[in-house]
């Protein structure tokens, strides 16, 4: 009886070879909801609203009630979370953040946090959400967002010729850069760096820079920019970006 | 005086381990020395690319475990399985150009299981073992989203065979 007892409770669990496992499901999820922002565009209206949220970590109870809050406060045409899904860039933690996330009634895109790419945390962002550089021209605004995680991705980053070329080819009235750490940040970018930066966003005439990072939220100016920095949801804090008559601006949300 | 390599090597093992999943690895082989209840081993663990979906895992795992309960042809034992994953990339204190302990994050992971061994005859020296644990990372996790985190759907399963000597 005791054995069976014992038996039934190892049935019961999964077999996990590592934590640090990658996976086998390719979901491409930024692709799969890129493609339904597209689709519905025209079902909106020319006033419409679209919800920041970032550096969700481990804060499940908070990014619980963020989720409840957004799609109370909704409609959005899409909802943008700026990077750090996870602490560890493991398997099981950006599992359960989508699982959370898959609760917003509105399809939500993803930005690559630094957090999001150590271990293998790179090889399943790939698999769950796909490329980290890509851009979307939605109604009047152009979105570009990038990985400008440079300690922790290796390579050239972030794409400065990605960026520059998205912004030369866009005709779209407004343009928002979107990134997981400030372009601004002086431990991560040189000061040449950062005027390069400045340059291109007055330059092309960005009107919005968005960031997560710190998990503090601020709205500053960068360069001709209005810089938004979204803050974490234990900070019970998201942000909207509002079009209508008025034109594009923005507003801070607390719950 | 021990006469022979294998009864030098005797006096120190108690068992030989090979071990199916666990987080330690797809496959990991070990040896485990027993003393009274308790017991402390070591493993060497690999997942291939091919399994993980990425790149190869290999863990080193601290083995202990402490029987506290004994029936006839099996045992109860809890124990902590200490690992660590080998290779650069799995070292977030020293990770690609993040400048050194920018990231406040361990590099040895703690398994806490509740496991049985399983012996066909009384007496019997080899054993079958199954044991459940839950790593440090879900446990913090849980602690801090009591509300939202249910460990069980973090708990995951190793199986493997003992050759006692």
């Amino acid at each position: 009886m005791k054995f069976f007892f014992l038996l039934t409770l190892f049935i019961s669990c999964k077999f996990t070879h590592s934590p640090y496992q990658v996976g086998q499901q390719k979901l491409l999820q930024n692709e799969t909801n890129l493609s339904t922002i597209l689709r519905d565009q025209a079902l909106t209206g020319p006033d419409f609203k679209i919800a920041f949220l970032s550096d969700t970590h481990n804060y499940y109870e908070d990014l619980r009630d963020l989720v409840k809050t957004v799609n109370n406060n909704g409609p959005y045409s899409f909802v943008i979370v700026t990077g750090d899904l996870t602490n560890h860039g493991l398997l099981e933690e950006y599992q359960k953040t989508k699982e959370l996330l898959n609760d917003l009634n509105f399809p939500y895109l993803v930005v690559v946090g630094n957090h999001d790419l150590l271990s293998n945390g790179d090889k399943i962002f790939e698999k769950m959400y796909g490329k980290t550089d890509f851009n979307l021209t939605y109604k009047d605004i152009e979105f570009i967002i990038f990985n400008n995680n440079n300690w922790e991705s290796g390579g050239v980053i972030p794409n400065t010729v990605f960026v520059a070329a998205a912004l030369v080819a866009s005709a779209a009235p407004f343009k928002i850069l979107v990134s997981h750490v400030s372009l601004g940040d002086a431990d991560r970018f040189s000061p040449a760096q950062v005027q390069s930066w400045e340059n291109l966003v007055s330059v092309h005439g960005v009107d919005y820079v968005f960031n997560g990072h710190n998990h503090n939220p601020e709205e500053t100016d960068f360069s001709s920019a209005k810089h938004i920095t979204v803050g974490s949801p234990n900070k019970r804090v998201y942000f909207e970006l509002i079009m209508n008559s008025g034109g594009l601006t923005h507003k801070k949300i607390t719950f | 005086m021990f006469t022979t390599p294998s009864a030098w090597a005797i006096s120190y093992v108690d068992n030989a381990l090979l071990q199916f999943s666990g987080e330690i690895g797809l496959i990991s082989v070990g040896l485990e020395k027993k003393m009274s209840r308790y017991s402390l081993g070591g493993l060497y663990g690999i997942v291939p690319s091919e399994v993980s979906g990425g790149r190869v895992i290999e863990t080193v795992t601290f083995r202990q475990t402490y029987r506290f309960y004994e029936w006839s042809r099996f045992d109860a034992y809890c124990g902590l399985n200490l690992f660590h994953i080998l290779g650069l990339q799995y070292q977030s204190t020293n990770f690609r150009d993040a400048p050194q302990g920018y990231y406040p994050i361990g590099n040895v992971r703690g398994l806490f299981n509740l496991g049985t061994n399983l012996f066909f005859k009384k007496e019997e020296k080899n054993s079958f073992y199954f044991e459940a644990g839950i790593n440090d990372i879900w446990i913090v996790n849980y602690l801090s989203n009591s509300r939202e985190v249910n460990p069980r759907d973090h708990v995951s399963m190793g199986m493997g065979y003992k050759i006692g000597f």
